[in-house]
């Protein structure tokens, strides 16, 4: 179990369950799977099937579960930068400018001045925001400030990034453009990507591997692998190949869910 | 555009003022409302001008204004910067751990519906008349808004926000000085304002009995001599004096603190 090699994130028979009221509501049920070395797994499922939840337990927010959560080898004990998240909304911090934003991380990190410096402004670059990085993210626009948030997530370096529906909340253009923008980003940094969504296309489209869940509580009730070429752009939305797969996947869905 | 329209706004700031004080001339001007009961515009300026220099005419007042204001001043930030020192920390407390808020919140609500007035008694027999109990009133009365808003400021700061800090390895103080109390400026900045304001309110109570220096105590004075000029003076002077006390405050968070939040908060 100790050797990673095959599997950075390791999920060994999962169970959650949340006691609301003395009224105990199983969430997860036997839930196992591997996110592998640089390895983007979907996760999608119907909405309350415990896809953030799962996400929740492997950023060590919450270490109340049975079954074993292995992360290098190791137990995961609570939040740390190499298992970054981007969430749902932004959550930047609106008191401090975009560069501040990006350079939370590692000021905490106490890395060098002179280093935070170079480093947000590489990474200001890459996300296409280095003409903002003297705003407020209430000054920009939602697509906007999710660029920031998937910055100020990279600069940490994870091995892990957790991605929890996190182009949900933006309109159809600024969810191309962020999708787009994360295939760009994951070929240059190689992170390890679990991504949870409920846009089949969205999985289909970034992931090498989607894991369905079934209604609460979430069971695994399908893993399907997409083969299509890497490096992947936004062309292959409009692929024939693409949208076969999607329509073959979403008349299984239908009858599984 | 922007500043059109902020110099829009000043102009319909100033409307009400200025029917205010029509209103007020025609009262002592064209209704010769007597001035005992109303002193009119222009002896209300001669007074203030009086108090401030002193020597314009004879009046036990005259050039106090910075004697009688530094004492009040001295009493206000006395108490106000005691309700800051238990407000703060305990609504930061009550805020963050729900046992805490469990164990203060009932007493406080509780200790809070007695009106701070009803505390001058027991004030005068504990600290007797005079500067302590004005500054035990003051740091009584401005203790609850600083501590209320305090605790719900840091309350209402989402978990998601300090998730969010705590993958990008914020932990313990860190995620509570760089993203609770930052998250929960503008809540805190609105009851430390609204807390010197009761300060001042209840400087005047505080002065009423039992100092020689203030500007209750003047008002106080004034009353028993008949002299309503005083009485408006000194009301004018508060006003002016806690409106002075509110910018400071608003200009000293935004320079310690120069997040859009507390910009927006005005």
């Amino acid at each position: 179990m100790n050797d990673h090699s095959d599997g950075l994130l390791i999920i060994h028979h999962l169970h959650k369950s949340y006691c609301p009221d003395n009224r105990e509501t199983e969430v997860l049920r036997d839930v196992s799977f591997r996110v592998g070395q640089g390895e983007i797994v979907g996760v999608v499922g119907p909405s309350g099937c415990g896809k953030s939840t799962l996400l929740h337990l492997v950023a060590g927010f919450d270490q109340d579960y049975r079954g074993d959560i292995a992360f290098c080898g190791q137990k995961i004990t609570g939040p740390a930068p190499e298992r970054g998240m981007v969430f749902q909304s932004p959550q930047l911090f609106s008191w401090l400018k975009i560069k501040d934003n990006i350079a939370f991380g590692p000021k905490r990190q106490h890395m060098a001045k002179e280093n935070i410096t170079a480093q947000t402004r590489i990474f200001l670059e890459r996300v296409g925001m280095l003409d903002y990085m003297d705003y407020y993210p209430e000054q920009l626009s939602g697509g906007m400030q999710q660029r920031v948030a998937l910055a100020r997530a990279l600069i940490m370096k994870p091995k892990l990034l957790l991605m929890d529906e996190p182009f949900s909340a933006l309109d159809y253009q600024s969810r191309l453009e962020m999708q787009g923008l994360t295939l760009k980003l994951w070929e240059e940094y190689k992170p390890s990507i679990l991504l949870v969504t409920h846009d089949i296309e969205e999985a289909l489209l970034l992931a090498d591997r989607i894991i369905v869940l079934s209604k609460s509580p979430g069971e695994i009730i399908r893993e399907l692998s997409v083969n299509f070429d890497r490096p992947r752009d936004l062309s292959l939305i409009k692929s024939l190949s693409f949208h076969q797969l999607k329509s073959q996947i979403l008349d299984q869905l239908s009858v599984l869910m | 555009m922007k500043k059109r329209l902020r110099f829009k706004l000043d102009i319909l700031g100033l409307l009400l003022p200025a029917v205010l004080l029509a209103a007020w001339c025609t009262a002592s001007y064209l209704l010769r409302v007597p001035g005992y009961i109303l002193p009119g515009p222009g002896q209300i300026a001669l007074g203030l001008a009086d108090f401030m220099t002193g020597n314009s005419r004879l009046s036990p007042y005259s050039g106090q204004f910075l004697m009688h204001s530094a004492a009040s001043i001295g009493r206000v930030m006395e108490g106000f910067l005691l309700a800051l020192c238990f407000g703060l920390p305990l609504g930061i407390l009550t805020g963050s751990f729900l046992k805490v808020k469990r164990v203060f919140d009932p007493l406080v609500h509780l200790i809070r519906m007695v009106p701070g007035i009803g505390w001058l008694p027991i004030a005068m027999v504990w600290f007797g008349v005079g500067h302590s109990t004005a500054v035990f009133l003051i740091a009584l009365a401005a203790f609850f808004p600083v501590y209320l808003n305090t605790a719900i400021g840091v309350r209402q700061v989402p978990g998601k926000l300090i998730q969010a800090s705590r993958v990008l390895g914020a932990k313990g103080w860190a995620v509570f000085f760089y993203v609770i109390i930052p998250a929960a400026a503008s809540s805190i900045l609105s009851g430390m304002r609204l807390g010197l304001g009761i300060s001042w309110a209840y400087v005047v109570l505080g002065e009423l009995t039992g100092v020689s220096l203030g500007l209750g105590a003047v008002m106080m004075n004034a009353r028993m001599l008949g002299d309503t000029e005083m009485i408006i003076i000194c009301m004018i002077v508060i006003a002016l004096l806690g409106w002075i006390s509110d910018r400071l405050l608003v200009a000293l968070i935004r320079k310690l603190h120069p997040g859009k939040e507390v910009i927006r908060h005005e």
